[in-house]
């Protein structure tokens, strides 16, 4: 392999194909979607929300459940619920239908009066949202009032592992929905960029010319190059026009470049099954669309089983996922690790599929 | 009748400047470039002095032969064409030159590189103009052949001395969907001249093009000829290959069913000797020149009638039709098997 005949090729593509409206339309549709997510949705959410669960079935619940919204209505928006049983209030919370459920004994605010300092047993989940941490610090305020003595109870704080996180409202809607602009954006390129790229060298026969210049290799290592130069460039002009925070720099590039190099190899076969830029762009949507949907679908809490695991298969869904703990300063789904695995296993399959074809062809 | 094959050779090599050894095998001897002389140029297998040397090359798809174990060689300079129908298996045997398609079975070389072996060095050597015109029409010119200059690794004066050579410098910063037809040609054959190939392949060259733009053409490939530059010519243009092959080779259904000098081929088909004769009063005559009993042309040239005389030799079509049984034109079923080979 040249490096220096890869160069060349990535360069004529990298200036010819930007030039092609189909190629340039693919590009700056998703980044728009970016900017107009961006500009649709606040930077912050303008009252902040919380879903609080109280736990109890005793007169002290519900004084506690009636008194706790008011008391704290210039500050949060709280809608109480009543559950009878921890177990099932803690199972709301890992799975994200309550940022905190309050366990409240009966003869709380008895023992609260008399200065025994009874416990008051609090749960959230791994990663508070400040929504719950606003609930930690104002609720034990309600029950002093109510049992009208200052510092009158132990309070208890325990974490459950969330089931299901809630990326949405870790990263916020705004950075959400550029987040997912920026995986279709990758997506857009990957599998109808470069695919356009190369079905268009195949059906006017540059590609057979080329071929007599270069291997066989080069010509794909420059292919798969504009992919990712145009994956980078794009993903860059979109974070900077939207002003997301990215938290984790490091992160949230392994990301972007792990999805692209894991959908351009795809993109390449279809170029081989088209074989013509325009039957891509009239049909290569029919198969991108699928892999899209995981890029919109990660963050969003209480999905059915086969929806999350399709999101933890495909690259995009894997993608969006190490983006937005990347834009984040902690994890929400931390699991780096795998989505690496994934993005290698896809990219080991496109491209092997990819060569396996060319093989079969004698080319 | 001679048989003439090309000797190794040194120093800078010319059209018709070889070293021959002459095998007497008829009665009239003479240099290729005689227009009296038949001469039979042996396929050479394993010739080391031989720019293009194909033994029994096939490529098979499944039952469908489209090369079937055909054997033949060019000399150092020469131009040499292969004919015949669609789907004879022309373009074939130049995708298995060009080392983009790997034989079935044989072996061929180029410049003395096994093109399969030996496809990086091969490759150095050779380059192609091919049938359709693979440019890339959002660049310019220019930069279409810079591509490929950078890809051979050539210094970036030759870019501007090929855009002199093939008449398009004025062009040469347009774009190149802004080109006629003929520009486009010759910018191809400007692209495929970009790493100075001994051998060049040529399919299809003049398909499409004005007969200005065409002779032009014709005359750059003499005169690479001329410079040592071995041509391999594909067309189905008779009139071309008579014009410009030293020898041709006939394929039908992947097979060479005739090779020679085009004289000494249209010479095999056997016809009768004829001439046209043009008189006097405008009237118009086939005579036979070899019949003792048909006497007019001695008759018309005794009497001062005879305004023009021209041989009635059959063409390279006619000496297709008679070796193959059928038209030059004819397509075969295997088409479009060798078009997407």
């Amino acid at each position: 392999m040249s490096l220096s005949r890869i160069w060349t090729i990535l360069r004529k593509d990298l200036v010819d194909a930007i030039r092609d409206g189909r190629v340039l339309a693919v590009i700056l549709i998703p980044i728009g979607l970016g900017l107009m997510y961006g500009a649709i949705y606040p930077d912050e959410e303008p009252r902040p929300t919380a879903d609080v669960v109280i736990v109890g079935t005793g007169a002290d619940a519900q004084r506690v459940a009636d008194a706790f919204p008011r008391d704290v209505r210039r500050a949060l928006d709280v809608t109480v619920e009543r559950d009878a049983d921890e177990r099932r209030a803690r199972e709301t919370v890992a799975d994200d239908d309550a940022d905190v459920a309050v366990v409240v004994p009966d003869g709380l605010l008895d023992r609260a009066a008399a200065g025994r300092a009874p416990p008051l047993t609090m749960v959230v989940g791994s990663s508070p949202s400040p929504a719950a941490q606003a609930v930690l610090s104002l609720l034990p305020t309600t029950v002093e009032r109510l049992a009208e003595r200052p510092a009158t109870v132990d309070v208890r704080t325990t974490q459950v592992t969330a089931t299901n996180p809630a990326a949405i409202d870790a990263v916020g809607l705004r950075t959400y929905f550029v987040l997912a602009a920026i995986v279709m954006l990758i997506g857009f390129v990957g599998m109808l960029v470069v695919p356009i790229i190369l079905a268009e060298e195949i059906e006017k026969r540059t590609l057979e010319a080329l071929l007599l210049a270069a291997r066989g290799p080069e010509v794909m290592a420059a292919k798969v190059g504009v992919g990712l130069v145009y994956s980078a460039v794009a993903t860059v002009i979109t974070v900077l026009l939207t002003g997301i925070a990215v938290e984790r720099p490091a992160l949230f590039v392994l990301g972007v470049a792990g999805t692209a190099l894991s959908v351009v190899g795809l993109g390449l076969v279809l170029a081989y099954l088209f074989r013509s830029a325009d039957k891509l762009n009239t049909w290569g949507w029919v198969v991108l669309m699928p892999f899209l949907a995981p890029a919109f679908l990660a963050g969003v809490p209480g999905l059915p089983g086969w929806a999350d695991a399709l999101v933890q298969v495909l690259p995009t869904g894997q993608g969006m996922r190490m983006m937005i703990d990347g834009a984040l300063s902690t994890d929400v789904f931390g699991d780096a690790g795998i989505a690496l695995a994934l993005f290698v296993a896809w990219a080991v399959a496109g491209l092997g599929l990819l060569g396996w074809i060319l093989q079969r062809r004698g080319t | 009748m001679v048989g003439l094959t090309p000797l190794p050779r040194s120093g800078s090599p010319s059209t018709f400047d070889h070293s021959w050894r002459v095998d007497v095998v008829g009665t009239v001897a003479a240099m290729p470039d005689d227009v009296r002389v038949a001469v039979q140029d042996r396929p050479s297998p394993d010739d080391p002095g031989a720019a293009v040397d194909v033994v029994d090359l096939a490529k098979h798809y499944g039952d469908v032969r489209a090369v079937d174990g055909i054997t033949f060689s060019a000399a150092p300079g020469e131009v040499f064409g292969l004919l015949g129908h669609n789907g004879a298996g022309k373009t074939t045997t130049i995708r298995m030159l060009t080392g983009r398609t790997p034989p079935t079975a044989g072996r061929a070389s180029v410049d003395g590189h096994d093109v399969v072996a030996d496809r990086e060095a091969a490759r150095s050597s050779l380059n192609l103009v091919f049938e359709d015109q693979n440019l890339y029409p959002r660049l310019t010119g220019r930069d279409n052949l810079k591509l490929f200059s950078d890809l051979y690794g050539m210094p970036p004066a030759r870019v501007d001395e090929l855009l002199e050579r093939v008449a398009i410098a004025h062009a040469a910063d347009r774009k190149v969907k802004t080109y006629s037809t003929g520009m486009k040609q010759r910018l191809l054959l400007a692209r495929a001249l970009v790493n100075d190939p001994k051998v060049l392949f040529l399919d299809e060259p003049t398909r499409g093009l004005d007969p200005a733009s065409a002779r032009n053409l014709r005359d750059i490939v003499r005169e690479l000829s001329g410079a040592g530059t071995t041509v391999v010519l594909t067309t189905h243009d008779m009139t071309e290959a008579d014009e410009l092959c030293r020898r041709v080779a006939f394929l039908s259904e992947g097979r060479i069913i005739a090779l020679d000098t085009p004289r000494e081929l249209k010479l095999q088909v056997g016809r009768a000797r004829r001439a046209r004769v043009l008189l006097e009063d405008r009237s118009e005559h086939v005579v036979a020149i070899d019949d003792p009993a048909d006497d007019r042309l001695a008759r018309w040239l005794d009497g001062g009638r005879v305004l023009t005389v021209h041989s009635d030799e059959p063409t390279l079509a006619d000496v297709f039709v008679a070796l193959s049984g059928r038209s030059l034109d004819a397509d075969h079923p295997d088409d479009e098997q060798e078009a997407g080979a």
